[in-house]
């Protein structure tokens, strides 16, 4: 009998992380770039043994046990969002699946999609978190009108002559719904992902890039709402299980009670 | 003192019962979980072990996603695959191309392709027939589908097939940006709840009536 309050339990608690998930996409709705996370459940216990080719013995299938429902790790859907415009000169959109490879203070380089960039000091392009774009691109003080072309080439005009500065390059990846994701909408590189395989635009991998636009989080508000709601209905719905078996349990217990 | 046993049986078999409907309920939103079809309760078989029930192997819900290579078949249809080495079949779900270049689903089954020629990396659509399209419309390869109605869910995920039908290349049956939802329904199981706890109950009372009544024959016995 406790099996089943066990089941409903891990139900209850899988609902909770759902809804922790969900609550995360909305509250990055207006976040540039931020990819929604979706919640992934997977049944537990279920017999891992299969079979042998021919084996007619089928008596422990039916016996296989499961014992609920764990919350295993979530999905990032790495669609694109919505462009939107700007018209400020560092905001950089990629069209594509691509990232900009940046160099993390401590020499680790890491990946975003987020193009909000701006001059440090020295006059390098940064991100938000105040990375380094990995493609190096030096922007002069008396530099006038930057602009960054598709593919990734920028130019700004000394002196009245427009001058290339160097191009932007794109990290491209594999499998990129299994970056590890870190705050501040960076990306690492994990054994599943596969890794980095940076590229000038030309080739055509990892996208293009948009001047004057940045890419609005692919989180659809009224779409996470009905996954809440859902989620909702089915936490209760474990937790009028657990109740029944509960009631269940002391029924039978009032047995002795005569 | 045969009542008592067949009772105390049902009233086990009762408790047992919660357990597929606890199972059902938890996994109401597990991707591709096939609902257990209660066992029939039958309190004259006394001795019979508790088994599992069998597995309702009936399509679930549709969820529309945004990746166009989570796919959704109807039902009866299955995707060739291979998992932990051994030839089986899937129900599509949310497939992915790994750093391999295999196309796998969720539960790392690996999934069979037809025809192709080197790694899948670049594959961005999967058309209704089953084609892996890339970004440049070129085909990379086929899905090998495959029809039955006689299936076996020997993992989570993962099925036998008996008498398998091939599906032609060409025949469009697949739905693309969508995977199979779990095939419970909350409402069902809130009505077996129901069901088990009635059942539960009258057994009970059956149960204290049948004691009471030997109470008042024991009584009157050792009155003798």
């Amino acid at each position: 009998m406790s099996d089943s309050i066990a089941i409903g339990v891990s139900g209850m608690k899988a609902m909770q992380q759902v809804v922790e998930t969900l609550s995360a996409n909305v509250a990055n709705v207006n976040t540039p770039s931020y990819k929604r996370v979706e919640p992934q459940m997977k049944t537990i216990g279920f017999s891992s043994w299969l079979p042998a080719e021919g084996d007619e013995n089928t008596a422990a299938l039916n016996t296989s046990v499961s014992s609920g429902v764990r919350f295993t790790a979530p999905r990032r859907a790495m669609t694109e969002g919505q462009l939107k415009k700007t018209d400020r000169a560092l905001d950089l959109a990629i069209r594509g699946n691509g990232f900009f490879p940046l160099n993390r203070p401590d020499g680790v380089v890491v990946y975003t999609r987020n193009g909000d960039f701006r001059a440090d000091a020295e006059g390098f392009l940064v991100d938000a978190n105040g990375y380094r774009l990995a493609s190096d691109i030096q922007i002069p003080t008396d530099a006038k009108n930057i602009r960054i072309a598709s593919d990734g080439r920028v130019y700004s005009t000394i002196n009245d002559k427009e001058e290339e500065l160097g191009q932007i390059e794109l990290a491209s990846f594999g499998a990129p719904e299994q970056l590890a994701y870190e705050n501040g909408g960076i990306y690492r590189p994990t054994d599943a992902s596969g890794e980095a395989e940076i590229s000038p635009i030309a080739d055509g991998k990892g996208g293009t890039i948009a001047q004057g636009y940045i890419e609005t989080s692919n989180v659809k508000i009224v779409d996470e709402f009905v996954s809440l709601v859902v989620a909702q209905r089915a936490y209760e719905a474990n937790a009028k299980m657990v109740q029944a078996m509960d009631e269940m349990s002391s029924l039978a217990n009032g047995l002795l009670k005569g | 003192m045969d009542l008592y046993i067949s009772l105390s049986s049902s009233l086990s078999r009762d408790m047992e019962q919660m357990n597929s409907v606890a199972l059902n309920i938890a996994n109401a939103a597990t991707p591709g979980f096939k609902r257990w079809i209660q066992p029939q309760t039958d309190v004259t078989q006394t001795h019979q072990n508790t088994t599992w029930g069998e597995r309702d192997l009936s399509a679930g819900k549709l969820i529309v996603t945004d990746s166009m290579l989570d796919v959704y078949l109807p039902e009866g249809v299955y995707l060739a695959a291979q998992h932990t080495g051994q030839d089986v079949f899937v129900r599509g779900g949310q497939l992915r191309v790994n750093t391999d270049g295999q196309l796998v689903n969720e539960n790392n089954s690996r999934i069979q392709v037809d025809g192709a020629t080197g790694p899948l990396n670049g594959v961005a659509l999967i058309s209704a027939d089953g084609r892996l399209i890339n970004q440049n419309g070129e085909t990379l390869g086929h899905l090998k589908l495959a029809k039955s109605s006689q299936a076996q869910l020997i993992d989570n995920g993962v099925y036998r097939l008996e008498n398998i039908q091939d599906i032609p290349n060409g025949v469009a049956v697949i739905e693309s940006g969508a995977y199979e939802g779990s095939n419970v329904q909350i409402t069902d199981e809130m009505v077996s709840i129901l069901k088990t706890m009635r059942h539960l109950e009258s057994a009970q009372h059956i149960l204290k009536h049948e004691d009471a009544l030997n109470e008042r024959l024991f009584s009157a016995l050792a009155k003798f």
